[in-house]
């Protein structure tokens, strides 16, 4: 029971933060000032927040675990093969975002580093790089038994699906179409790309291209 | 001429697609600069051999074209008989095509469009697609043991078919060597149409009016749709059971099976041309559906060509054969329907008008014959009549625009039932029902 009501304070917490980043276009100057407007004690804060920019990171991290947390009861889900799972998340990501679209826009877009670079995003870059971890990647792509493959291992492939993401995200920050139907339009043609561009064959080529640049430039 | 090379892939990225367009453009291009250097050179212009060269590259750069670009190419041709047969019979046959959607984004656009999953809604629901449609894809699903066809529209679709317009444009204008400025209600009767085949919540009202309008149609069935469970891009409809034509034809079906067919076919759109004066303009043999029966279904109402009433007087009273010996009276007809002008000179109005006569005379014949035969002869003399027609200079290189827009989609909805009927090889009763008279009487004979 003690749990819930913790788990409902930070929720309350965050809420205040993103209702009060919307309406002043800033963060609160200091916790003590969110406490006072949410009427909470500052040593309650503490118990789930160590500073302001540790709600900040926390938000997309949120918006990413309920994504998958809504999608895990869904049999489609399930049931599909990896490279639909990671689809099927994306769409997920995009449709929570929708709820937090303002805050989002005003936190990270027209921002001169991309998202990905911006502080305070370590912990949503964590959670979403260990989901693309877990995945079995290797039954998506027959052919990454390769031994090149082996040593790129599966984090060099969660990274190309991050920095899609991310490059997504960016889009979605400036989609102006109904429903942001172009961002899912956008999602479906990237992440089948991508996953037909990871074929190792394919791959090689390009680490052959970038070694070959890479060795023009020292010199 | 130059043949056309055998088509090997089809482009169809964006870029592709984008790609091509500009590389017709520069081939326009280059025959042009042959051109003026043939003519500073002889000094003699042969802007026929341009002419020729410019249709042959266009012809194979369309061949490559898919997508709404290739839609609105294959109407404005068939209209004027610019293609040769081998395009126009491919191009009748095109439909928009885009990479099928992954399920994940199946249950996105669904989820988008109704606000539930589809499995939240059918106890049942197939993520793999069971046929392309013109701008969606159709999935089957079922509830309470019926089966069902849920259409899914691809997200984005309106924007790329304004995209696909823009690149098209300054090709067809080419085509028929007019202006973008001259060209330019063509274009839009095509975009408008387009466009609402986007809009199933207007597909769905149609479907239901002419369902309910042609219920007593003998032959004719189709599907029952459900409001409830569609939205502006979601359209569920029952699951028809049946055959394409050509399936259909492959199982050899009798005369008489066919016969009664294509009588049905007939019949329907006798009725909602004359009467309901709004007709099904998609006549692709996608949507139609042939059972043992002796019925076909017909589905996809997404584009509806909306006869006006002053168009419906000046055009129709053309396919009487006591209105084509009245001169004056046709005259009078064409000038309406812009094929002529007043401002023409005489011979340009003769033979235009003989021109059209002809042509028209031919396209009337079934209603004008108590019992017609429809063959593939037919369709031939209709094809050769069109090539002659097009040696014409004015229609050929026209000084300006000729035709009004609302014929496009009715010659085009024509073109595809005479087809189906020669395929069925039918012989049906098509003598001018009632409205021949009504017709006269308004033209006062």
């Amino acid at each position: 029971m003690v749990k819930k009501s913790e788990q409902l304070l930070s929720d309350k917490i965050v809420e205040g933060f993103i209702d009060h980043v919307n309406e002043n276009g800033e963060n609160p100057k200091s916790v003590a000032h969110l406490c006072k407007s949410l009427k909470i004690q500052e040593s309650d804060f503490y118990e789930h927040f160590s500073d302001i920019d540790q709600i900040e990171s926390h938000i997309p991290k949120k918006i990413w675990e309920n994504a998958l947390y809504s999608l895990s009861e869904q049999e489609f889900y399930l049931n599909s093969s990896e490279q639909e799972k990671v689809l099927s998340v994306m769409y997920g990501f995009f449709e929570n975002a929708k709820s937090y679209r303002s805050y989002l826009l005003l936190k990270y877009k027209n921002q001169n580093n991309p998202i990905d670079k911006i502080k305070n995003m370590d912990r949503f870059r964590k959670s979403v790089m260990d989901y693309f971890q877990s995945l079995n990647l290797e039954s998506a792509l027959p052919n990454l038994g390769m031994p090149m493959m082996d040593k790129m291992g599966d984090k060099a492939v969660a990274i190309t699906l991050y920095s899609n993401f991310v490059f997504i995200f960016n889009f979605w920050l400036n989609d102006k179409s109904s429903q942001f139907e172009k961002t899912d339009a956008l999602i479906e043609k990237v992440f089948t790309l991508s996953f037909d561009l990871m074929d190792p064959t394919v791959l090689n080529k390009v680490l052959d291209l970038g070694k070959f640049l890479l060795g023009e430039i020292r010199k | 001429m130059k043949q056309p090379e055998v088509q090997e892939s089809i482009v169809s990225s964006k870029l592709g697609r984008a790609a091509k367009l500009v590389g017709t453009g520069a081939k326009i291009g280059t025959n042009y600069l042959k051109y003026y250097a043939k003519k500073s050179i002889t000094g003699k212009e042969d802007k026929e051999e341009l002419h020729t060269s410019n249709a042959a590259d266009i012809y194979d750069s369309l061949s490559n074209l898919k997508g709404s670009a290739l839609k609105v190419a294959q109407m404005l041709s068939m209209d004027k008989n610019l293609l040769p047969r081998a395009y126009t019979q491919k191009f009748a046959m095109s439909q928009y095509s885009a990479p099928p959607m992954s399920g994940p984004l199946v249950m996105k656009a669904f989820k988008n469009a109704t606000g539930k999953y589809p499995n939240e809604l059918f106890d049942t629901f197939e993520t793999k697609s069971l046929a392309a449609a013109s701008i969606g894809q159709v999935h089957l699903a079922t509830k309470e043991r019926k089966k069902l066809a849920v259409k899914i529209q691809y997200p984005g679709v309106s924007d790329s078919i304004q995209s696909d317009l823009k690149l098209v444009k300054p090709v067809a204008n080419a085509m028929f060597g007019l202006s973008e400025k001259e060209m330019k209600k063509y274009f839009e009767e095509v975009e408008e149409k387009l466009m609402e085949e986007t809009r199933y919540e207007l597909e769905l009202k149609r479907g239901q009016e002419i369902a309910e309008a042609c219920a007593h149609i003998e032959g004719v069935h189709f599907p029952q749709y459900y409001p409830e469970w569609s939205s502006n891009k979601v359209l569920v409809m029952d699951y028809l059971e049946g055959d394409h034509l050509k399936e259909f034809l492959e199982k050899q079906p009798s005369q008489e099976v066919k016969n009664k067919i294509a009588q049905a076919l007939w019949d329907f759109y006798e009725f909602q041309l004359h009467e309901k004066k709004a007709i099904h303009a998609d006549p692709h043999p996608g949507n139609f559906l042939f059972n043992d029966l002796a019925s076909v279904g017909v589905i996809d109402f997404g584009c509806i060509k909306e006869v006006p009433m002053d168009f419906y007087y000046q055009y129709f009273p053309l396919l009487i054969p006591e209105v084509q010996e009245n001169l004056d009276l046709v005259d009078r007809l064409l000038t309406e329907i812009e094929i002529i002008f007043p401002q023409d000179d005489d011979k340009v109005k003769e033979e235009l008008t003989s021109a059209f006569i002809k042509m028209t005379a031919l396209l009337s014949r079934p209603f004008n014959h108590k019992d017609f035969h429809f063959t593939q002869e037919f369709i031939d003399e209709i094809y050769a009549t069109g090539e002659e027609i097009y040696k014409i200079p004015e229609v050929k290189k026209p000084t300006q625009p000729r035709g009004s827009k609302h014929a496009l989609y009715i010659n085009r909805t024509y073109f595809g039932i005479y087809s189906m009927l020669a395929d069925l090889n039918a012989t049906i009763k098509t003598e001018a029902g009632d409205w021949k008279n009504r017709l006269m009487e308004k033209c006062g004979i």
